[in-house]
């Protein structure tokens, strides 16, 4: 920021924001680390530092550049915390209070239970240091008691291993020596909503939370679907079993984790509205909700032409060939939508070698329903060159936050047919309180309903005079709300008021900065 | 967003706890082994030759072959306990191809230590040529069955390993006999004997061999991967070297004090203290074979019942009462052996001036054969307590306390041989009581922080993390990294 002559005085400020990120940016390619390259180059009078979480040490290249707003790039790896192992070390004295101050942060989790952790972290490190504590019959004694306290009739190696994974990032979360900044930035709740928590409460700055999809729940669907986590209490049938397991263990620290992070943050923002839902639910209040749509560069989809009318009646499907976007829908769809248009050509645009099985599978599908002239697999291309070719463009995502694609199509003004995942029906029928309405953009349907889809498309690719509304409504849209100017606009407007905020000092009596520990003391 | 969704699948492969020590320790057991052989035979030369040749052609054939066995013995002690302890890896690993190159590694080190180092000694006491060279084939002969046999005891295959001795042993006495009667002197002996010593490493390899057909594709494969282990393992390498050392220490010190003798072939000994400690050291046979045997059945059951709760996910009552069990049984025993052992030490004791005069050894030697009986006593406490302490993977400890050894014995041997011959095996005892004090007090502080140690304090998984921090991930042995991949694949694909 250029003009910070009321901007309160800090020493030793490294940089405006500081952008917290947990296992994306800059090493994972596409998705959110796109996202957050084009937040710092969108804000080029602002300086960044980034803090990026990360499981260990990488030899992986950077996948982005660094842009010349950014002050320092640092890590924190969450899972290689501890020094060397040492038999010989003395409980401290408050190792009962730790024990329940950790358990409390990892099961209930708030701003207070992060406090009370601190402080009790603090009085520990003066008798031992965190990293040798973590390797030492100091942790031995933790984990027994928080194992008794949890779960004592569980896997004790689950619990074990699961305790390590939870309190070494945690420990390494809470270790980190912090950038000074003005604002904590994180993307994510976890251990990132961890770091900007404790940002908030020692320094009084402001923390804000942009998240893209709910942490908490993409955990969890990760966890359910993960069968190499045993299910550790054999729970029969008896589902209402009050007994809990290890998934249940780990949803319930991202849990806490994610209140701690709702809780410290002065403004919680997401893409869309429904994600709001999952937000509430875990405590964060609405008065810090708020709504910030990633947008994209309409400039180059405006200039499209349209696919003629008279033009071979084609629906695509751009995105991946992979089981989340459910292309065995889509081919469903297109046969039954050939019973009808029998000339119907149907793209998938996308890579099809991220999941060879599934694409095979896809494949053989298409041999099998007969449609090698209709079903193509274009592979990874340049969409521009095919968009103009394109009636109708599908999704049949089961999940979803906010597709760009349904915002490059709309901006090429082609109707579009999505399932209802995500942020599609409030991009394709817009939110409630659009003023003026702009009308319906496409069709939603369910997920996993060829038959639904197949209507929709088929209804699209013969009334042309209604798709042309809808393409135009979706274009109009996409040009009101969902540019990429307006989305700067909106973070630049957000960073300005947060980095003149007030610090909540000690004297605000909301957050009191913790106990001076070497926390802060070490250089 | 995928950084800590990595993780979670992650754990599933940390879940290796101190699994590999578990084939290895018993191996370490029979690899106290070798010693007692050495000892065994020499006593059985010296009981049957010494009627038909008579002394003076058997000492200088008696000190070659001594010479060869401790030479080869200390010098190849790293090679051995290292192979073993690879070949345990392999073989936990389900990765027998593995074998036969460490096989032919191991042969190919423990030559190139030893060959050298014999010929020094040959030259160092200007031996005869004839002699030299007999007894540098002798020690290279000796070397290659020490790593056979390490090999075999890896699979415990006993009954291989005692046919060929028998045959190998009975084969040597006949053909020095003959040699000494056919009046060929002290190198015809040795000749013959180590023609019966070559027949023995040509079954043990054979055993070995048979046990493991694939076919070597890589000659310097089990070359790179010992050297490869000696480095990962030197702890343990070091703390065999110190240990075998040890034993033979008391012995060098007193040869090359006022008490040795030049034999005619320029080489030294002292067979006032030499014979009477061999035959004391003969007292341990009984227990250790108890103790080996107590290993194989009990012991393992409980050992393994103790990591078998650990990983079939019991609670920590459970653990913790494998645990209990573990270590009540492995005392109780312990102390069970040693009265036993006591038994025999006090009927050693008591029957020394008839054993004396049964071996025609000197009255002056019943003193020192009782100290020796008696040190017997706890070097029996000490092989089996460090032992004890590999089969839970503490090297470091291993090593101390095989330094510790060492020192007392070196310290104290000097000490005797200054002190005066009523003083003569009283060091040998004293470095053995404190050393299996010392051991004994470990061992059981081992097994009381045993859930400590197995989960934080001596679990690879969390000390290689550690050992990795800040370098990006290489270097792990890659042999554990794929085996475990392959044992316990993160993700069942379906």
């Amino acid at each position: 920021m250029t003009d910070l002559g009321t901007a309160p005085r800090q020493s030793g400020v490294e940089a405006d924001i500081c952008l917290i990120v947990e296992g994306c940016y800059p090493y994972v390619p596409g998705g959110v680390s796109s996202w957050i390259d084009w937040l710092i180059r969108s804000q080029p009078d602002t300086t960044f530092t980034v803090v990026t979480l990360w499981p260990r040490p990488t030899s992986q290249p950077p996948r982005y550049a660094l842009p010349p707003n950014v002050r320092t790039l640092r890590h924190v790896y969450l899972q290689d915390f501890g020094a060397r192992p040492r038999n010989f070390v003395a409980l401290p004295p408050n190792v009962e209070a730790l024990g329940r101050a950790l358990n409390r942060l990892t099961t209930e989790g708030g701003a207070d239970a992060l406090r009370e952790a601190s402080e009790q972290l603090a009085a520990t490190r003066r008798h031992v240091d965190l990293p040798v504590l973590f390797n030492s019959p100091v942790a031995w004694q933790l984990v027994q008691d928080m194992y008794a306290a949890e779960m004592p009739y569980g896997s004790f190696l689950h619990y074990f291993w699961a305790w390590r994974a939870l309190l070494g990032g945690l420990f390494a979360t809470l270790e980190f020596k912090l950038p000074q900044a003005r604002v904590y930035h994180t993307i994510s709740t976890g251990y990132a909503g961890v770091l900007a928590a404790r940002a908030a409460l020692e320094t009084g700055r402001p923390a804000l939370l942009t998240e893209h999809g709910i942490y908490t729940n993409e955990r969890r669907v990760e966890l359910l679907m993960a069968d190499w986590v045993a299910d550790t209490v054999d729970k029969g049938h008896a589902l209402e079993d009050p007994r809990f397991d290890l998934r249940d263990m780990w949803v319930r620290a991202f849990e806490a984790y994610a209140r701690t992070c709702y809780e410290a943050s002065t403004e919680v923002v997401t893409l869309y509205q429904d994600n709001q839902r999952l937000q509430r639910a875990l405590g964060a209040l609405e008065e810090k909700l708020k709504v910030i749509a990633n947008g994209i560069n309409v400039g180059k989809f405006a200039a499209l032409p349209q696919a003629a009318d008279d033009a071979r009646p084609t629906m695509a499907l751009i995105g991946r060939v992979v089981p989340i976007k459910d292309i065995q829908t889509f081919i469903a769809a297109a046969r039954i939508v050939r019973e009808r248009i029998p000339d119907v050509r149907a793209w998938v645009m996308g890579p099809v070698d991220e999941d060879p099985a599934y694409f095979e599978a896809c494949r053989a599908l298409v041999a099998e329903l007969g449609l090698d002239a209709t079903v193509e697999f274009t592979g990874a291309v340049n969409i521009v060159d095919y968009m103009p070719h394109v009636h109708v463009a599908v999704l049949t995502s089961l999940s979803e936050s906010q597709p760009l694609v349904v915002l490059e199509a709309g901006a090429a003004g082609i109707a579009f047919v999505a399932t209802n995942a995500g942020s599609c029906r409030e991009i394709i029928e817009g939110r409630d309180e659009e003023q003026p309405p702009l009308g319906a953009g496409g069709i939603i349907t369910d997920l996993v309903a060829p038959d639904q889809i197949a209507d929709a498309v088929a209804l699209l690719l013969t009334d042309h005079a209604r798709r042309r509304a809808c393409g135009a409504a979706l274009k109009a849209r996409v040009v009101a709300t969902y540019t990429s100017e307006r989305a700067a606009a909106a973070y630049s407007a957000l960073y300005r008021r947060l980095i003149l905020a007030p610090a909540h000092g000690k004297g605000s009596g909301r957050v009191v900065a913790p106990a001076r520990g070497p926390m802060q003391e070490t250089a | 967003m995928a950084g800590i969704g990595f993780e979670l699948r992650r754990l599933s492969r940390e879940e290796t706890l101190s699994s590999l020590a578990s084939a290895f320790g018993h191996a370490a057991v029979v690899a106290a082994g070798p010693w007692l052989f050495t000892i065994f035979s020499l006593a059985l030369i010296t009981l049957t030759v010494e009627q038909i040749v008579g002394l003076a052609k058997l000492a200088t054939f008696r000190i070659i072959i001594i010479y060869a066995f401790a030479t080869s013995l200390v010098l190849t002690a790293p090679v051995t306990i290292v192979a073993t302890r690879l070949v345990a890896d392999a073989l936990w690993l389900k990765k027998t191809e593995a074998v036969r190159p460490l096989l032919l590694g191991a042969y190919g080190l423990a030559a190139l230590v030893v060959a050298p180092s014999s010929l020094l000694l040959a030259l160092y006491f200007g031996v005869p040529s004839d002699l030299a060279l007999v007894l540098i084939a002798t020690s290279l002969t000796v070397a290659l069955i020490w790593v056979a046999l390490s090999f075999c005891g890896a699979v415990r295959d006993y009954k291989g390993v005692t046919l060929s001795f028998l045959f190998g042993l009975l084969m040597s006495l006949v053909l020095s006999i003959a040699a000494g009667l056919a009046g060929l002197g002290p190198g015809g002996m040795a000749w013959g004997f180590l023609t019966g010593l070559m027949l023995i490493l040509a079954g043990l390899t054979q055993r070995v061999l048979t046990t493991f057909p694939l076919p070597v594709t890589d000659v310097g494969s089990g070359f790179r991967a010992m050297l490869d282990g000696l480095d990962r393992y030197r702890l343990l390498a070091f703390g065999a070297f110190a240990g075998t050392a040890a034993v033979w220490i008391d012995k060098w010190v007193f040869w090359f004090s006022g008490v040795g003798e030049k034999v005619d072939a320029g080489l030294i000994h002292a067979p006032l203290y030499d014979s009477a400690m061999f035959i004391a050291s003969l007292a341990i046979i009984p227990s250790l074979a108890q103790f080996v045997v107590r290993l194989e059945t009990d012991f393992f059951d409980r050992y393994q019942t103790y990591f078998g709760t650990i990983k079939a996910h019991g609670t920590i009552t459970q653990i913790e009462a494998a645990r209990v069990r573990l270590k009540s049984y492995t005392l109780d025993h312990l102390v069970l052996i040693t009265v036993a052992q006591v038994g025999i030490c006090a009927v050693l004791i008591l029957s020394a001036p008839a054993i004396v005069d049964m071996l025609n050894l000197q009255y002056r030697q019943v003193a020192i054969l009782r100290f020796g009986a008696l040190g017997a006593v706890f070097q029996f406490i000490f092989i089996a307590t460090t032992s004890m302490l590999l089969f839970f993977d503490r090297r470091m400890l291993f090593l101390g306390l095989q330094l510790l050894f060492f020192a007392l014995n070196f310290g104290l041997a000097v000490w005797t041989v200054g002190a005066g011959e009523e003083f003569y095996g009283v060091g040998y005892f004293l470095a053995c009581l404190m050393s299996s004090v010392v051991a004994y007090v470990l061992a059981e502080r081992t097994f009381t922080h045993l859930n400590y140690l197995t989960f934080i304090g001596n679990n690879p998984s969390v000390r290689e993390a550690e050992s990795m921090r800040g370098r990006p991930p290489r270097g792990i042995p890659q042999l554990v990294r794929e085996g475990l991949a392959a044992i316990m694949p993160p993700i069942r694909r379906s």
